[in-house]
């Protein structure tokens, strides 16, 4: 009796905790995070204004210039009003996640969304980059089991070796429960308040969100350049090639495509210079037909691997990016 | 392994659990034996037993740990069977030079090596710098002061020498308070753990609730104000006299909260065990005198240096300067307890002369008995006690045990000092100052504590069937969650 007593007021302590954990969750809403935020914030108040998004990492983030992909469109009599939510990093599950936060508040019908192909990301322990350290904010119960799946699923032996899959997965669970329980969130509140926070790049760009300021500036390094020379020839030898990757990767498209055509959308998936050595290509049978507009033939596209069009090894440079958001509309426009 | 962890958790998880369902006392005092040690190790080790790497170079204290138990086994057995005074002494020596030996290497040698070579070269004769890199195990100075209270109180007959080297391990090592206090008594202790704990002793809700308290005060309030005072610490010169009063006004607070709130957790986790832990805080911010002070800080060290140090000097018997030498020198050590810096034997100082004045003071005044009654008297009284605490503090923060002590630690001391008690301070270019509105964070924890101090919160919990505690208590997790810090900052009380 007595242990059935304890064990009820175990559970209804947890019980208690998760509600208002969730309540506390739900009150305080997104964390700021950099990048992330700014443009959330922004679709959040004008995203009815747009009815076309790129969605993607900085090779969506610096290679897709909104303002000159609309110019062309309308030239096209296909007018769109476009903007750019490629955030740097920003792979799959994430970028469901993001596009969720982004349409949550959407009241107009989209047009379509442009999504770059990615793999499903998963990061291990052991990484300590600004996007391993954004998990916590998109990491919820749907995305938390996606990541289990991927983890039964893959093969990444050089994942596995660092700290192997439990690990992994107990680095994810941490993260959830942090997230869940809004660990510290509170802290950041009262820095928030109390602190000087420093402007992020994007939010001081304000209104300019549609991208005056696009691509990377610098030229490319020379040892950017042989980095890329070297994929060049690997990719000679063997030429790109699109898998299926694993079934979390084809769930990850078909969530963001249900979501996309839930608000009257069209999900359009591209792959952006420079190639990669593999790629992501959405499986008909478990994502329905999907048009692709892939840039991974480099030598269908030699203008994005010379010289003068890059800033490093994986990314153009804004006269690059000029050409890209070209090749794109051309690409897009194209299709019915 | 701090108490704020998640790995404590899990790692407490398993050591209650298992604890609980053990049938016989004797397992369960084994199981907490091999937790307490595992706790200990993992300070000093993480994966290398498993890995094949190097093991840390730490990772033979907990052997010194079981050493000094089993060397104060002996002496306890040998002091107890003796009848002859001189080897009862012998042996109580043996025990107090090896102990205190150990603390003084591992804790005092560099620095007494760093000062003797200072003092050369100041009387001019040559020298050659010593430097000894020393790692200090965490907890040293609690569990030989702990080991060292049996012998001695063997000694004094006031207990018999523990035949179980089990129950003794056991409470030199019980991992709650085992590696920053409180400093828990023979006699108060190892009664405890000849009997069987039984589950319906323990008071549940009021350890529970006493663990959320001290998490609150370390985890929200002492991380929360930590950045501020290093900020200030770290160039005090860069700032205003105003910013050197907020700094140390949250030292204050960061100190007690870390501290106490440690504290909290400890005695919490050992009521969760079953067991009565020495309650180390007594609302000591609210001290009418530097005495009440020191009878309400740190209370298992205060009582320590005055059981076995000031009364073994001699205590109050004798003349009135010896008597105050006695104090003066107990609180010399008191300060040099807590590190191997001049700036706590300062801070020791501070204390004893204020112990030594206090006493003056109140035989002066001791006619003056209606006005020493009165709020107004108290109220003062409280605010100068509080007022001379925090600039002691100031000597106390002013040392960083990681690095060798400068000259510069000193000026900068001296600096923060004068600023706090409003002498002039030199005028810098590009003055900085701390944030204010900090001030309206002090005076909301000030108010919180006063009201615990007036007991406001200290029953209304109790009532009530327990499903509605857990349901309260989950809520207030949650929103005690949101003030957990993204990096874990140790217990200040763990480099003493």
């Amino acid at each position: 009796m007595r242990l059935l007593h304890s064990t009820a007021c175990v559970l209804l302590f947890l019980l208690s905790l998760l509600g208002s954990a969730v309540l506390i969750g739900h009150l305080l809403g997104l964390p700021e995070i950099d990048q992330v935020s700014d443009k959330i914030h922004w679709l959040e108040k004008y995203g009815d204004r747009y009815d076309t998004l790129f969605l993607g990492t900085s090779r969506t983030n610096g290679h897709i210039h909104p303002l000159l992909f609309d110019q062309l469109t309308a030239a096209a009599g296909r007018p769109t009003h476009s903007f750019n939510l490629g955030v740097n990093g920003m792979r799959p599950p994430e970028d469901t996640f993001v596009l969720e936060a982004a349409l949550a508040f959407r009241k107009t019908p989209l047009k379509a969304v442009i999504v770059e192909s990615n793999f499903f990301r998963l990061e291990s322990p052991t990484n300590k980059n600004a996007n391993a350290e954004r998990i916590g904010y998109w990491l919820d119960l749907e995305r938390f089991l996606a990541v289990i799946q991927c983890l039964q699923e893959t093969r990444d032996s050089a994942l596995a070796h660092r700290t192997g899959r439990v690990g992994i997965l107990f680095y994810y669970c941490r993260k959830f429960a942090a997230r869940e329980l809004n660990l510290g969130r509170g802290l950041n509140l009262v820095k928030a308040r109390f602190g000087n926070p420093v402007k992020s790049l994007d939010r001081q760009l304000g209104e300019n969100w549609r991208g005056e300021k696009i691509g990377i500036d610098p030229p490319i390094q020379e040892e950017q350049w042989q980095i890329l020379q070297e994929k060049l020839a690997d990719l000679a030898k063997k030429p790109s090639e699109a898998l299926y990757g694993l079934s979390a990767d084809q769930k990850e498209v078909y969530r963001k495509r249900r979501l996309i055509e839930s608000h009257g959308g069209r999900m359009i998936v591209f792959t952006p210079p420079p190639a990669t050595q593999n790629w992501l290509k959405p499986n008909p049978k478990m994502t329905g037909d999907i048009p692709i507009v892939s840039f991974s033939d480099v030598s269908k596209y030699p203008e994005f691997y010379k010289r003068e069009h890059l800033a490093d090894a994986g990314h153009l440079n804004q006269i690059g990016a000029d050409l890209f958001t070209r090749a794109l509309a051309e690409e897009y426009l194209k299709l019915p | 392994m701090l108490f704020v962890e998640p790995r404590f958790f899990l790692f407490f998880l398993i050591a209650f659990g298992v604890y609980w369902t053990l049938p016989g006392n004797t397992a369960r005092k084994t199981w907490i034996l091999a937790c307490s040690y595992f706790f200990y190790a993992a300070f000093f080790m993480g994966t290398e037993v498993f890995t094949g790497n190097p093991l840390p170079a730490g990772w033979w204290f907990p052997f010194m740990l079981l050493a000094s138990t089993g060397m104060d086994y002996i002496v306890g057995l040998k002091v107890q069977d003796n009848e002859k005074d001189r080897v009862r002494k012998a042996w109580l020596m043996v025990s107090l030079i090896i102990n205190i030996g150990v603390l003084g290497y591992f804790k005092y040698m560099g620095f007494f090596l760093e000062s003797a070579v200072d003092f050369t070269r100041w009387v001019g004769l040559p020298s050659s710098p010593q430097t000894l890199k020393i790692i200090l195990p965490v907890g040293i100075s609690f569990y030989t002061f702990q080991s060292m209270s049996y012998t001695i109180e063997v000694y004094r007959r006031h207990r018999v020498a523990e035949r179980n080297l089990l129950n003794l391990a056991t409470f030199i090592s019980f991992f709650p308070q085992l590696v920053a206090g409180p400093i828990v008594r023979a006699t108060e202790f190892l009664p405890q753990l000849q009997t069987k704990r039984t589950w319906a002793q323990v008071d549940v809700r009021g350890a529970l609730v006493l663990f959320l308290v001290g998490f609150v005060k370390k985890s929200c309030v002492s991380d929360s104000v930590a950045p501020f005072v290093d900020e200030y610490f770290g160039a005090p010169h860069l700032y205003t006299a105003l910013s050197a009063v907020i700094a140390v006004l949250l030292y204050a607070v960061q100190i007690y909260c870390d501290f106490s709130g440690y504290t909290d957790m400890a005695i919490a986790v050992a009521r969760l065990m079953g067991y009565e832990l020495t309650k180390n805080f007594d609302f000591p911010y609210f001290a009418a005198s530097p005495t009440d002070f020191w009878r309400r800080w740190h209370i298992s060290l205060s009582t320590w240096l005055r059981d076995y140090l000031y009364i073994s000097l001699g205590g109050n018997r004798g003349a009135k300067l010896f008597v105050y030498r006695n104090l003066m020198l107990t609180m010399m050590i008191g300060g040099l307890w807590h590190g191997a810096r001049w700036t706590f034997v300062i801070w020791g100082t501070l204390h004893g002369l204020a112990l030594v004045a206090h006493r003056e003071w109140d035989r002066l005044t001791q006619s003056w008995k209606t006005i020493r009654g009165s709020l107004a008297w108290r109220v003062v009284a409280t605010l100068a006690t509080f007022y001379f605490v925090c600039g002691c503090w100031i000597f106390f923060r002013a040392a960083d045990l990681t690095k060798p002590m400068t000259g510069a630690d000193f000026e900068r001391a001296f600096y923060t000092f004068r600023a706090f008690v409003g002498s002039d301070i030199p005028e810098v270019k590009n003055v900085q100052s701390l944030d204010y509105r900090v001030l309206y964070l002090f005076a909301g924890l000030v108010l919180i504590h006063w009201l615990n101090f007036r007991r406001v919160f200290s029953t209304w919990w109790r009532r009530g069937p327990d499903a509605l505690f857990a349901l309260g208590l989950g809520c207030i997790v949650a929103m005690v969650f949101l003030f957990f810090p993204a990096k874990y900052a140790p217990f200040i009380y763990f480099q003493f």
